[in-house]
């Protein structure tokens, strides 16, 4: 039963590594939204 | 943004709750109320961490650190700090998940250092190294939100490539596009909510290195003299092949041969730097824009409540203290000012002018927005302000009440009294530009002003 599981189990880890590698150098997507202040606070005079 | 993409930060590098070093006494409170206000707007818009600038304890060292208790987000300074412990008064840094990154946050308060408070400043040299080093290897990005002087933060650029982005606050500066310097980039943006600055990153945190794009620059560059050089070359060969339709004029053989050396020598040029982009690999890539905050960007009903709320308290305590001052019996014009009735008698057309004039509304333009108490506001919406203590502007009587002509002439009792003698000067530049400036009126042209008011002589 072992021996039976060996084939399936390396190609399983194999495909893990591909993914992995493909996966590595990704980017990961972020936006950074920097303010100063809340709008309408800025011009309450008129 | 957050409903389209899964990381998003929103951050402010400082100089947020007060806009003056120090505040005189008769502000303190609304100033306090409006810092109040937005630290709740910031809370509505889940922001995820502030700097301090030295604008920030302006209201006082005490006050500051009982409204952090209010906030959902990090206030971060890692070197405004007890001046006998040595403890930093705020939490020095921060680390956030977004988009799958691990963001760690550090910050940084400029000077000067705050006088006669318990509070000191340590420099930027002896606390960053420590707090980098804390984060060990787990973050994917760092950011520095810093109020130290645009100087220094390029030091510290070029001194620290593990920082990868530096806001820039406290100063009254507009916008700032990202500049690389090193792998950090810097940046700012204009403050008092008039842009939200955005960049839109891509980022690979195992090489937590952005991507030169001088050379694609470059390249840009090279390719465009490229094409010009091309086309100089199909010129000559328009006439035929050149090396026998030019065989008898050897200068111009001469000239189409060296086009044909520099277009291949841009070729090489281009291909060189070309690979070289490309074997930056993964390096981090970003967008940015500024996007004005203009009355065109609908609000957030929640925020807005909230800035409507904190509008009516600041009316209530400048009511409080305008009734104060009353009760005094400050209820008289400044001293040697006639008030704004009493030019009319003896310059009924330019008084006419007046009335109809964006100026005589001034006041009025206040009481709509329920800023008639706004001890901020009313130096530039009265007359006679200028010189007086806040709690004196707020007691001013009716007769004060818009910009009226000694806005600009000057006091003028003593004209009004005499008006053969002491007569007034004219309204000059400067004196325009203490309300028409650059943050309330962006653009304004002193000649045109000065015609379209229509005063007369």
């Amino acid at each position: 039963m072992g021996k039976k599981l060996v084939f399936p189990l390396a190609c399983i880890l194999a495909l893990l590594i591909v993914v992995f590698a493909a996966t590595a150098g990704e980017r990961r997507e972020l936006a950074i939204v920097f303010a100063n202040d809340v709008r309408g606070e800025t011009e309450p005079c008129g | 943004m957050r409903s389209q993409k899964s990381g998003v930060i929103a951050i402010d590098g400082g100089a947020l709750l007060f806009k003056e070093d120090k505040l005189p006494g008769a502000r303190l409170d609304q100033e306090k109320a409006t810092a109040r206000g937005i630290v709740a707007a910031y809370n509505r818009m889940n922001f995820t961490a502030l700097g301090i600038a030295p604008q920030d304890l302006a209201g006082g060292l005490d006050f500051l650190l009982a409204l952090q208790k209010e906030a959902n987000f990090p206030w971060l300074s890692a070197n405004l700090v007890n001046r006998e412990s040595g403890r930093p008064y705020f939490t020095p840094r921060t680390m956030v998940m977004a988009g799958g990154l691990k963001i760690g946050l550090i910050g940084l308060t400029g000077g000067p250092e705050p006088t006669g408070s318990k509070a000191a400043l340590l420099p930027w040299e002896k606390v960053l190294p420590g707090e980098i080093a804390g984060f060990g290897k787990e973050v994917g990005m760092l950011i520095l939100l810093s109020s130290l002087d645009p100087a220094s933060n390029k030091k510290i650029a070029a001194k620290h490539p593990e920082i990868n982005l530096i806001i820039q606050a406290g100063t009254q500066a507009g916008n700032q596009p990202p500049e690389q310097v090193g792998n950090s980039l810097l940046t700012r943006v204009e403050p008092r909510g008039k842009y939200l600055g955005i960049m839109e990153i891509g980022w690979d945190p195992r090489t937590r290195k952005w991507q030169d794009r001088r050379e694609e620059k470059l390249i840009l560059d090279k390719k465009s003299q490229l094409d010009s050089l091309a086309w100089q070359i199909g010129r000559y060969r328009r006439m035929g092949e050149p090396e026998t339709a030019f065989a008898k004029q050897p200068e111009t053989l001469a000239a189409y041969q060296d086009l044909v050396a520099r277009h291949k020598g841009l070729e090489e040029e281009i291909a060189v730097l070309s690979a070289a982009v490309k074997t930056q690999g993964a390096a981090g890539l970003f967008d940015y824009r500024f996007a004005a905050l203009g009355k065109e960007v609908p609000d957030d009903p929640a925020v807005k409540a909230i800035v409507e709320e904190t509008t009516s308290e600041i009316a209530r305590l400048g009511q409080m203290a305008s009734k104060a001052e009353s009760g005094k019996g400050q209820g008289l014009n400044p001293e040697g000012y006639a008030g704004n009735g009493a030019c009319q008698g003896c310059h009924p057309a330019e008084s006419a002018n007046w009335r109809a004039s964006r100026h005589a509304a001034a006041y009025r333009t206040l009481e709509n927005k329920n800023q008639q108490f706004n001890g901020r506001c009313l130096p530039c919406h009265v007359t006679g302000a200028w010189g007086l203590t806040d709690e004196k502007v707020l007691g001013l009587n009716e007769e004060m009440r818009g910009v009226g002509c000694e806005s600009c002439h000057g006091p003028a009792g003593a004209h009004a009294a005499g008006p053969q003698g002491n007569k007034p000067a004219k309204a000059g530049q400067n004196t325009c530009l203490r309300c028409h400036n650059q943050e309330h009126h962006d653009g304004f042209n002193f000649a045109k002003a000065i015609t379209s008011l229509g005063c007369g002589k």
